[in-house]
């Protein structure tokens, strides 16, 4: 298996990074070479992402999943238990599952979990809780730009030399 | 006037300065943090009273069961609302002045919702009895009535108490991180674990900014309904002056009224107490007065549909209800609260109100203080005068009622101020990109013009 080699560097602003990614990807399509390329940020950058290739969110999933969960619990909680009791419980007459008083519960349900499934859903996508990389730098949370690659020891050299080219300010290395 | 935040203050002095006032606090922090627990510890004493000697030490006899307990209740529920569902609808509609104001605005939701939710137990009496309102399958021949408003409350408060909490902390997780990359001790590790490894990875943004839009457009409509919900437990039954089709939206309006006067308040402390004024923007503060006009003058409407619907509909008992509240004992209270809760939003019109921060925050408590008393008159009147004339009565607080309830607003402002202390109060990356946008505008307006200017690239 071929050596890989895991690089942070630090860039000063968005325009930066966004040609050295480029220019990475022209490389990486004629020779490939850059096995892995992420961009670590500030702030949000929508249009950055794009250049780098975004990769589909699925947290809408897990909310739709949860929402539905909820209603069904909601359901069954409260059509469940009125029937679990109906021995004891007088109706007087009344449904033994009031559907319009148990919309208000099965509504609060499905938001409930439809809530917690949107939680886990953004856990499962952003790949946390995880321990933090040695490839950190705590001026990523400051005003500085991180690109984060892993490339192959053949463009080991000419990757370091492309990141110094776009102006990085430091390029850290994981040995 | 000062104007909007700068466009070039550097992203690392907004680090700085955010996390400089959750530092050692000040004397007076601590002095105020000593009140609130004096005045939470009487409360505490008049709470253990009130076991020993019953409920009818706080004056609550038939028929007035409620009191003071429930007027509190409603009153918190609905300072809690303006927070999450300003948040909520201002992100929603991409509001950029949001940005600054969110965070504090949220963690008065959490905070005022912990308070609420003591009190259904204080009102119990029997507190160690309250695990019977738990819908589970028991031997006692109890069950939950799902008919009830009472348990839909129960519900609702949960479900929003756990969203609103989940909500405040997801959008902090960012600023977790920083926290835990400029902190040592306690406190970085508190804050590595809550940060969860947050790095800020493109992934990681593109996840959290749609669970953070998914999560809003949850929160929107459970903000709506809880306040609905609460007002259902009125509404619901038969008594005059409660059974009223207007009343759940006559409780979000004034729940969304007390709520924004609150975060004024709110905003004016802060802004002082942590130097905020770089932040915490007269502008700002300008836009929350005029939204607190506008949903003023909802609460306003309201009430006359109320009254009218009463006056005009020939229920004698309804009719009976609203001329007591003007005429009877709880006149001038009411009166009090009409005149303030009407009047006091129209001086938010005049500019030099809007920029005086101790006219302003003399004006937000005020009107707190009346929609409290807006909260009381929903209560008790009612009660007064209900269908059985045999049973009318008044209810005056004794010394437990008041001091449970000033505790309540000790232990608001509590834990309150140690939030601030302990979490960032403002956003910092949410800030950083705003003012990255409107770099980004106001550089591509200049390059179209053919402006020689350079860009500005200021971080």
């Amino acid at each position: 298996m071929a050596k890989r080699h895991h690089m942070l560097a630090l860039f000063n602003n968005f325009d930066e990074v966004r040609e050295a990614i480029i220019e990475l990807k022209v490389m990486d399509l004629r020779e490939g070479g850059v096995e892995e390329m992420r961009m670590t940020s500030p702030i949000p950058h929508p249009e950055l992402e794009e250049v780098i290739g975004a990769r589909p969110v699925l947290v809408q999933r897990f909310t739709f999943t949860g929402a539905m969960l909820g209603l069904i619990c909601g359901f069954l909680l409260t059509a469940g238990l009125a029937q679990s009791m109906f021995s004891v419980q007088p109706q007087g007459g009344k449904a033994v599952i009031p559907i319009p008083a148990d919309l208000i519960i099965m509504f609060e349900m499905t938001i409930l979990l439809g809530v917690w499934f949107t939680v886990f859903g953004f856990l499962f996508g952003a790949r946390l809780p995880r321990r933090r990389s040695h490839l950190y730098s705590r001026r990523v949370g400051e005003d500085q730009v991180g690109l984060l690659l892993e490339v192959l020891d053949s463009h080991y050299e000419r990757v370091k030399n492309l990141l110094w080219q776009h102006k990085a300010l430091e390029v850290m290395e994981d040995s | 006037m000062e104007e909007e935040i700068r466009n070039d203050i550097k992203w690392a002095q907004i680090n700085r300065d955010v996390l400089h006032s959750m530092a050692s606090p000040r004397r007076s922090y601590w002095a105020l943090i000593g009140l609130c627990l004096t005045v939470v510890a009487i409360g505490v004493y008049a709470e253990i009273h009130q076991y020993h000697t019953g409920m009818g030490e706080a004056r609550l006899n038939r028929p007035q069961m409620w009191g003071f307990y429930i007027a509190n209740f409603i009153f918190w529920v609905g300072v809690s609302h303006a927070g999450t569902l300003l948040s909520a609808a201002l992100f929603l509609t991409n509001t950029e002045w949001r940005r600054p104001v969110y965070r504090s605005a949220e963690a008065m939701t959490s905070v005022a919702l912990l308070t609420a939710a003591i009190f259904p137990v204080i009102h119990l009496g029997r507190v160690w009895d309250f695990y019977w309102v738990l819908p589970y399958p028991n031997e006692r021949g109890l069950w939950p009535n799902f008919r009830s408003p009472l348990l839909w409350d129960m519900v609702a408060i949960f479900t929003y108490l756990n969203s609103s909490m989940l909500f405040l902390y997801y959008g902090m997780i960012p600023d977790l991180a920083i926290s835990r990359d400029n902190a040592s001790g306690w406190r970085r590790r508190l804050y590595g674990w809550m940060a969860l490894g947050w790095v800020g990875t493109d992934r990681q943004w593109r996840n959290f900014r749609k669970g953070y839009l998914l999560l809003a457009c949850f929160l929107l409509p459970l903000a709506v309904s809880v306040h609905s919900i609460v007002a259902s437990d009125f509404a619901m039954s038969i008594m005059p002056g409660w059974h009223v089709t207007s009343l759940p939206p006559y409780f979000v309006a004034g729940a969304l009224y007390s709520g924004c006067a609150a975060i004024i308040t709110l905003f004016i402390i802060l802004r002082y107490t942590f130097r905020y004024e770089e932040y915490l923007t007269l502008p700002i503060l300008d836009k929350l007065c005029k939204l607190t006009f506008a949903i003023a003058m909802i609460w306003v409407y309201l009430n006359l549909i109320e009254f009218s619907s009463a006056w005009y509909g020939h229920d004698m008992f309804e009719k009976e209800v609203l001329i007591e509240k003007a005429t009877g004992p709880y006149a001038a209270i009411w009166w009090t609260m009409i005149i303030l809760g009407i009047g006091l939003p129209f001086s938010l019109l005049i500019k030099w109100v809007r920029r005086n921060m101790r006219v302003l925050i003399f004006i937000s408590m005020l009107i707190n203080i009346t929609m409290w008393l807006e909260r009381w008159m929903i209560v008790s009147p009612t009660l007064a005068r209900n269908h059985e004339p045999y049973s009318w009565g008044y209810h005056w607080p004794g010394w437990v009622e008041l001091s449970i309830t000033f505790a309540s607003f000790a232990w608001f402002t509590m834990l309150f101020l140690l939030f601030v202390k302990i979490f960032p109060s403002i956003s910092m990356y949410e800030v950083k990109e705003m003012l990255y946008h409107r770099r980004h505008v106001s550089d591509r307006l200049l390059r179209e013009s053919g402006s020689d200017r350079p860009l500005t690239v200021e971080k």
